[in-house]
């Protein structure tokens, strides 16, 4: 007994330790593909937790006993697969196979997880299975004067997610990456949008990091832009008509919010208490043109990244977005982004985003800040 | 004056410049960096405080009454640096030429030679919050 505390205690020691440099992250920024691993060992702790849940293990025996730590996706993720996390108890013995962290230390992104004792596979993502599909399409919910409800309808529960591109991309460009924003080819970082040399040169950087000084990860910071729709856990609108304004909740992130303005204010009036200090979302005013919303932002500061992947920008960025809700369960987004600081010209990129019925955005909250 | 009275001091003294301290992620050279220069025994501290618009790079020295005004130059091939800074009064000219290390990083640093007149040292400035 006294030597498993002292596993553990070292175990412990070095996951706190590894915490503030290492806290949620891209997964490319943590982990190697090209080096992977597979390891057996005896489980000693499951930490049932987001942002990853971990299961430790010891692995080999005696004085050669190393203390493994396996990374697998979100407690949420998992528990839309049907896992609970009372899948393991302390004493089992599992084979775990995947990517080996970057860094060296005994880590392992979970990419198989097999019971020794049964065989059974622990922990895949069966999170398609899990969302009842859509039983034919339904017309766009409405307010009584006719305007596109973006949000749910009274009594109805859901939220938009699944972005359909994860990553900032022109129009018309087709490179593979991955949910972070992480380019399977970094030769493709020339393609992906009009920049100037020096953000062409930074974001090459980023990728070549694995994302690996991400400021939503590392510090919280708010996924302004259009990255807030381009975060596996979604997003969520609330309409106030009678404020003339919309809330644009992030379900990721840290969980805080966007407003959007419709009743005609000058975005840059000097007389708004916080004029003169650019903000993470911007400052945002709205029209209708038809059923699109048309939403212009300008006043953002340079102190979070604008999208997956690490595309930068300067404070002279101004979005053009048009939000579109087509059918009941589709969201089309466009963004045009225009920003002489980063970008030789305006470019645009566009994707939809799927709702996801029955369920609220979901409790993930990057400010749990765990490895 | 410790490193946050230098802050409050900044941030008290230009709304500009409180806002180029919380820029992180844009330009690389945009923010407020903080270190030293000189030869070893007689090193002095510096402040620099750095903005980009969308053309060029510019920015303060050591703001205050003995502030100088800055200009910098960034190749981004190689992340090479070249920070020309001139004293209000004109008493001093400065020019620093060094390599950006961790320009991903929040907290990237400058290294490099220090040239004043005809005297040249080394500096290291950090990019800090």
């Amino acid at each position: 007994m006294k030597y498993r505390v002292s596993i553990g205690a070292a175990l412990a020691a070095a996951f706190l330790a590894a915490g503030a440099d290492a806290a949620h992250h891209a997964l490319g920024a943590k982990f190697d593909p090209s080096r992977p691993v597979a390891i057996t060992g005896t489980v000693t702790k499951v930490d049932w937790l987001n942002p990853h849940v971990h299961i430790f293990l010891e692995v080999g025996s005696g004085p050669d006993t190393v203390a493994w730590a396996v990374e697998l996706e979100s407690r949420i993720d998992l528990g839309r697969s049907g896992w609970t996390g009372d899948e393991l108890a302390v004493g089992d013995v599992i084979r775990v196979e995947g990517p080996s962290a970057r860094n060296e230390t005994p880590q392992v992104w979970g990419e198989s997880v097999v019971r020794a004792e049964d065989g059974a596979r622990l922990y895949t993502l069966t999170e398609a299975a899990a969302i009842p599909p859509i039983a034919e399409a339904r017309p766009t919910p409405r307010w009584p004067d006719g305007t596109p409800r973006l949000g749910p309808e009274p009594g109805e529960r859901g939220y938009w997610g699944r972005p359909g591109l994860t990553s900032l991309m022109e129009t018309g460009v087709e490179a593979d990456v991955d949910a972070d924003g992480l380019l399977a080819d970094i030769a493709d970082v020339d393609r992906v949008a009009p920049f100037r040399q020096w953000a062409r040169d930074l974001y090459a950087v980023r990728q070549r990091d694995g994302l690996k000084d991400d400021p939503l990860f590392l510090y919280c910071k708010p996924p302004g832009g259009p990255r807030q729709f381009q975060l596996p856990q979604g997003v969520q609108f609330v309409q106030e008509p009678y404020r003339e304004r919309i809330w644009v909740m992030i379900g990721g992130g840290n969980h805080n919010w966007r407003f959007i303005h419709l009743d005609g204010r000058d975005p840059m009036d000097p007389a708004q208490p916080d004029f003169g200090h650019p903000l993470y979302y911007g400052r945002a005013v709205a029209e209708w043109e038809g059923d699109t919303l048309v939403v212009e932002t300008i006043d953002f500061n340079e102190d979070f990244w604008f999208s997956n992947g690490g595309l930068p920008h300067t404070e002279q960025l101004r979005l053009m977005e048009r939000i579109t809700r087509p059918d009941h369960d589709t969201l089309e987004y466009e963004v045009t982004i225009d920003d002489p600081g980063a970008y030789t010209r305006p470019w645009t990129a566009a994707w939809t985003l799927e709702w996801i019925p029955g369920d609220e955005l979901p409790r993930y909250f990057c400010q749990d800040n765990r490895p | 004056m410790n490193r946050r009275r230098r802050v409050a001091a900044l941030v008290l003294a230009c709304p500009w410049i409180a806002a180029t301290l919380a820029a992180q992620e844009g330009h690389p050279l945009t923010g407020a960096w903080y270190g030293e220069w000189g030869p070893e025994g007689d090193r002095r501290q510096v402040t620099l405080v750095m903005s980009f618009d969308g053309t060029d790079v510019t920015g303060i020295m050591d703001p205050g009454p003995a502030s100088a005004a800055v200009r910098a130059l960034l190749d981004s091939t190689d992340w090479t640096v070249r920070i020309e800074a001139v004293r209000q009064d004109g008493t001093a000219t400065y020019v620093a030429e060094g390599v950006i290390a961790d320009v991903g990083s929040r907290n990237r640093s400058i290294s490099g030679t220090w040239q004043v007149g005809d005297s040249v040292s080394s500096f290291t400035i950090r990019r800090e919050d």
